[in-house]
């Protein structure tokens, strides 16, 4: 089935964009919808009456934020993907700095330069925390010793039926 | 009885003389006092001076002691909530300057495969001159994570590891194992190639297999499931 598997490159800036607009608009929501309520004079239904309109004024806006940002890393990172020919976390660390320098441009190259590495730390931060995350579930998944194959010294020929530790001809699918 | 009647001619006596000097006490106290109390005020007034000097010196806290303890428990409550908070920070920064810095991070075994993969002239030709590399296929499209597994044999860590390349023509799976050589270095014990669609051929690049130490009787009984091996585990 792994013709029909697309590459992920170009749908990815659309999704990516999506999910991000989401991302804003349900966690600026929630935080809007706390101040509102916070700022609201006294009585219950004027509280909840402040931090609906907070949500409605405030939530559209944090979420096309966030979509602009989703939107450019993922433009970025596709770009690095085809002219590296190559994925790996650094993708993911320059294209950080980079969405913050571009999204900063209107306010000088200052502005530019402090974005771009709050970016980047950002981007950092995050792939250290998805490895760090990556390393301690598979910790529970670990092998002492793997499987000693002591007829793989000898014979070239066919790799499929020697037993070899990973089956080739499928596209494995390890738990990461 | 002369006697009697002169006994009680001084009592009498006596009694007529005590509120006379009473009185005479009660003036001398007071001419005696005034003095002393002007006396008293001048040394208030320095004692005053001297106690505004000792003012500065001494702690000007007078909060009581439970208000002392509560402000001690919020700063020491805050200062291990920001220490905690720098501690997370640097677990994250650990992990990936290691990732990407260290020479055995399965980042960079992964990155000098992927070198070697592509300048290789049979697998140009196998499957299409661009190359490309990458990991495994998350949730969300992104493939940078690849799979790895690390182990010690012989008292040496090898790691194995799963990528793809795909060309213009063909996709071919990578597997690799490296090891620690003896004079430390890291060398492949095989890296081969495996085309996934017609023709369904495996390209050699390296084979040490041959040159492996011969492994001790004892770990030669132990034996796990070929599934087990695709998990990732923390490198030691």
């Amino acid at each position: 089935m792994e013709e029909y598997s697309r590459e992920p490159c170009p749908h990815r800036i659309v999704d990516d964009c999506g999910g991000a607009f989401i991302m804003g608009c349900v966690g600026g929501g929630l935080f809007q919808g706390l101040k509102g309520f916070r700022n609201a004079p006294q009585g219950l239904g004027r509280r909840v009456a402040g931090s609906v309109a907070a949500i409605k004024t405030k939530s559209p806006v944090i979420g096309g934020s966030f979509a602009a940002w989703g939107a450019v890393f993922s433009i970025v990172d596709c770009s690095l993907v085809h002219f590296r020919q190559k994925e790996d976390p650094w993708n993911s660390i320059v294209s950080g700095a980079v969405t913050g320098g571009i999204l900063a441009s209107r306010n000088g190259a200052a502005a530019m330069a402090g974005s771009a590495i709050i970016g980047g730390v950002l981007l950092s931060m995050i792939e250290g925390l998805g490895i760090f995350f990556t390393r301690f579930a598979a910790e529970q998944f670990r092998n002492r010793e793997p499987h000693i194959m002591p007829d793989a010294n000898e014979g070239y020929g066919d790799f499929n039926s020697s037993g070899f530790g990973f089956p080739g001809a499928q596209q494995a699918t390890a738990t990461s | 009885m002369s006697r009697l009647a002169l006994l009680r001619n001084l009592v009498t006596q006596r009694q007529n003389l005590l509120p006379t000097n009473f009185a005479r006490l009660k003036c001398a106290a007071a001419m005696h006092w005034s003095p002393h109390l002007r006396q008293e005020a001048s040394r208030d007034g320095g004692g005053s001076l001297q106690r505004s000097q000792d003012n500065t010196q001494v702690s000007t806290d007078v909060r009581p002691i439970g208000e002392k303890i509560k402000e001690n428990t919020k700063t020491a409550s805050y200062t291990a909530i920001i220490i905690a908070g720098l501690g997370v920070t640097c677990v994250m920064f650990f992990a990936i300057f290691r990732e990407l810095f260290s020479s055995e991070s399965p980042n960079n075994i992964y990155a000098d495969a992927l070198r070697r993969v592509v300048e290789d002239p049979r697998v140009q030709d196998a499957i299409g001159a661009p190359i490309k590399g990458f990991g495994e296929t998350s949730r969300r499209g992104r493939r940078q994570h690849v799979a790895h597994s690390s182990y010690e044999r012989n008292g040496k860590p090898h790691m194995r590891m799963q990528f793809y390349v795909q060309g213009l023509r063909n996709k071919a799976t990578v597997q690799l194992e490296s090891r620690r050589s003896d004079s430390g270095k890291l060398e492949y014990r095989y890296l081969f190639v495996q085309l996934d669609h017609y023709p369904r051929t495996t390209i050699i690049l390296e084979d040490n297999r041959a040159f492996d130490p011969t492994p001790e009787p004892a770990s030669a009984g132990s034996s796990f499931g070929n599934l087990a091996l695709m998990s990732n585990s923390r490198d030691k």
